[in-house]
Formats: structure tokens, sequence, C-alpha cells
């Protein structure tokens, strides 16, 4: 299958979405993440940093400000225009591919096995 | 939380974001000094895209000249690795007695004649050595000539030179994946000879020079070898090489998956070609424990999936 637009992962999408309510900071967006996807998907440290670099880099988030809480420098990410504008995108290709299957299944019957 | 965990990082991310990944990480699994093996295994992945996303940022010299090098190293590396443990005895005035890999000892001192046994001045892993600490810290002209002294190890009788003894002549080669090369097999020699050549010969200036630190894992290796005697040929070796190479491989496809760039085919195609020589032109029958055919496949499968994550890396944006 040949895209001609790239996608999101699917971590990338869910540390974009979490960013829609304001910036947050690194365990705050794993925190959201799994929450909104009832504890199915746990972003790991590592895999986290290396997407927030990279769509960093391409203009979908950007560092906003830094705390100090316990001791620990907290640096928050936000949206950018150009991140909002791709989750959206992102949003609906999925929801038209998730409506090509749902708005069928419900009158297609299972074939035989 | 430990800092050994940013090992696999490059320096300049390790002071940009290091404190704050940790600090991610302490907040994630407090009280613990380390995380899940999933996050290690994460992190490792992380360090590695990050590593080969600076290296292919770094345009002091072209990609092709950066490929060459580290193929130069691996084929190095892979030269001196059934002499680890000799090296290391040499060097410290060990005699190992019955743990004497193939070759015949020539006694306590480099310079004594053993009974039954041809004197030999030097060990000749210490040409592999040589060649690779030059490549690391970027001087091919060096390199070039411990390879070139390679060569005349494995080519000249073995009467003619006690510089190394019958070392060079009948000592071991590499023995991986049932894929025998003696030392007298000249394509591994001839090969990384070739490679410091061109690498002499475009401006090594421009090379990549890499921190000393990146003989810590050989010294320990050595240390490994020579302290608990285990010689290139046995089973718990070829393991431990086995699992090093495929570690290889796998960084290797990260790195290419990450950036799109093609220089880590240059290592991968280089032992593909040395090894499938060796089965091809089958200079010995031993140490094989697959068949040619399944080497062979495993051999070249890697440049292919190399080839094309690359490719298909290069058509997307954002990487997976």
């Amino acid at each position: 299958m040949t895209r001609q637009n790239p996608s999101l992962t699917e971590p990338q999408y869910f540390i974009l979405a979490a960013l829609m309510d304001g910036p947050l900071h690194g365990y705050g967006i794993i925190k959201v993440a799994e929450q909104v996807t009832d504890g199915r998907l746990r972003i790991a440290v590592g895999t986290l940093y290396g997407a927030l670099e990279r769509m960093e880099r391409a203009g979908l988030v950007a560092a906003d400000h830094e705390e100090i809480v316990d001791g620990r420098a907290r640096r928050y990410y936000k949206l950018t225009e150009d991140g909002t504008a791709m989750l959206s995108r992102e949003a609906l290709r999925m929801q038209q591919a998730a409506a090509v299957v749902i708005g069928r299944s419900r009158d297609a019957g299972a074939a035989p096995a | 939380m430990n800092r050994l965990l940013l090992a696999a990082y490059p320096e300049p991310y390790r002071s940009r974001h290091g404190e704050e990944l940790l600090d991610c990480l302490a907040e994630a699994y407090p009280g613990r000094s380390w995380p899940p093996p999933r996050e290690v295994v994460a992190l490792a992945r992380a360090g590695v895209r990050a590593r080969a996303r600076a290296v292919v940022e770094d345009t002091a010299r072209p990609w092709w000249l950066d490929g060459i090098h580290l193929a130069a190293l691996v084929l190095a590396a892979l030269a001196l690795v059934p002499y680890l443990q000799d090296v290391w005895h040499w060097a410290l005035r060990i005699d190992p007695g019955q743990h004497a890999i193939a070759f015949q000892f020539s006694g306590w001192y480099p310079w004594a004649q053993g009974p039954g046994t041809r004197a030999r001045l030097l060990p000749y892993g210490l040409l592999p050595l040589v060649s690779l600490i030059a490549l690391l810290r970027g001087k091919p002209w060096i390199a070039l000539q411990a390879a070139a002294a390679m060569i005349y190890a494995g080519a000249a009788p073995a009467t003619s030179t006690e510089l190394f003894g019958d070392e060079g002549k009948a000592g071991l080669g590499y023995y991986g994946l049932g894929t025998p090369i003696t030392a007298h097999d000249l394509v591994l020699s001839g090969t990384l000879c070739a490679a410091c050549a061109v690498l002499t010969a475009c401006r090594p200036s421009r090379l990549r020079r890499r921190s000393y630190r990146w003989l810590v894992p050989v010294a320990l290796a050595m240390y490994v070898a020579g302290g608990l005697h285990v010689i290139s040929v046995s089973p718990t070796f070829q393991r431990g090489l086995f699992a090093l190479e495929v570690a290889a491989l796998i960084a290797a496809w990260v790195a290419t998956a990450a950036t799109g760039d093609h220089r880590w085919l240059f290592p991968v195609a280089a032992v593909a070609f040395i090894r499938t020589q060796a089965i091809v032109a089958q200079p010995e029958t031993f140490m094989q424990s697959f068949p040619d055919l399944v080497v062979l496949t495993l051999l070249t499968a890697p440049l292919f999936a190399l080839a094309f994550t690359a490719q298909r890396r290069q058509g997307q944006a954002l990487a997976k």
C-alpha cells in the first residue's frame, strides 16, 4: 500500500491529542494517553521523547515553559497550529476509514466458517 | 534513575534532554533505579535512532565515505575476534598452556621458541587491533600498513618469516555461523586493506574520530576471553558472537529505518561478501553447523531488508 501523505503513528496521534487541552510535561502526556485509551496505550518514555523531538522538528509541537516540582525541572510542550491541523486531518482520515467498516458490519452477516 | 539508561544516546542529546528524560522515568516508576525491560528497550531504540540522526546530520564528510569507514571498522573487529585471547595473553605474559588457540604457542616470552614450535616476535592479532584503533581515531594510513602486514603474514611462506611465526598461515580466522575463514584466506585482510586505501586516498582529515571509550568493550572482550580462556572456536564464544552480530544488525536496521540513509549498508555488505565467498570457496569443511543455503540466506537477507527500509523511509516525512 502506497501512502501519499505521511500519517501519524499511534503514539504520535495520542501525544498530540493529549496536548489539545493545553501544555503538558512528559509524564503528564503519558498519563493522559493512558486514560483516554482506557489503559490500552502506555507510551514508553524513550518512545515519548523520540516522538516529541521529531514532532518538534516537524513543527507540530513546541516547548512551552519549565516548572520546578519536587526539585525536578519539568518542561511543558504545547500543540502548534500545524500540529492541530495535522491532528484534525488524521482524525478525519481515521473516521472515514472506520465508517467504511462500521457502516457495513451492522447490515452484513458474518460469513459462514 | 541510573544514568546508564542514557548510554545509547549521543552526548549532545544527553546534555539537552538527559535530566528531563530521567526525571520522567523517576515519576513514572517512583522508588526504582531501573525501569521495566520494555522501557529499557524503548530507550535503547530511541538512543540508536538519535545517534543515527546525529551521524546523518553531520555533513562534514560524504555518506559513502562514512560507510566505507564503518565497513573498515567492522572488518578490523572481525579479524581481531579470534585473537582476543592470544593478544591478552601476549600483552600480560600469560602462558595459556593447554588453552592455547589452534596455532602453536611459542613460549612464555614472545621471542622465545618453545619445544617443537616456531618462534614468533609478535602475535598476529596485534595487526587487526592496531588497525581497529587507527580507524577509530580516523588515521587510515596506519590501519593501511597494519592491513598490508596482515596480507603479508597470510601470504608469505610459513618458513620465510619469524615475525608472526606460522600464526598468519595456520592461525584462526572468523568462524561465525559456520563460515570458516582462516588467516591465510586473504579476502578479509585484502578487503580491509582496500577499504583503508580508499580512506587514505580520500582526505583522511575528513574522517570521523571516535572516542577511545569505544575500546572499552574491546578490552572487556579481551579480558573475558583471556581470563576465562574462552577460545574462539568454543560454542560459548560462538553463541556470544552470534548474539552480538544479531544486535549489530538490529542496530543497523533501526538506524536505517530512522534516517533512510544507506551508509549502514556498507558494513553489512562487507561482512556478507567476506563470508559468502568463504562459503563458496570452502577452504575447510570443519565448523559447519548450518547448511550453506541457510547461512547464505541469513547473510544476504539483511542487505535487501536494509535497502528496502532505506527506500521506504525516504518516502516518508515522519519516521515511525
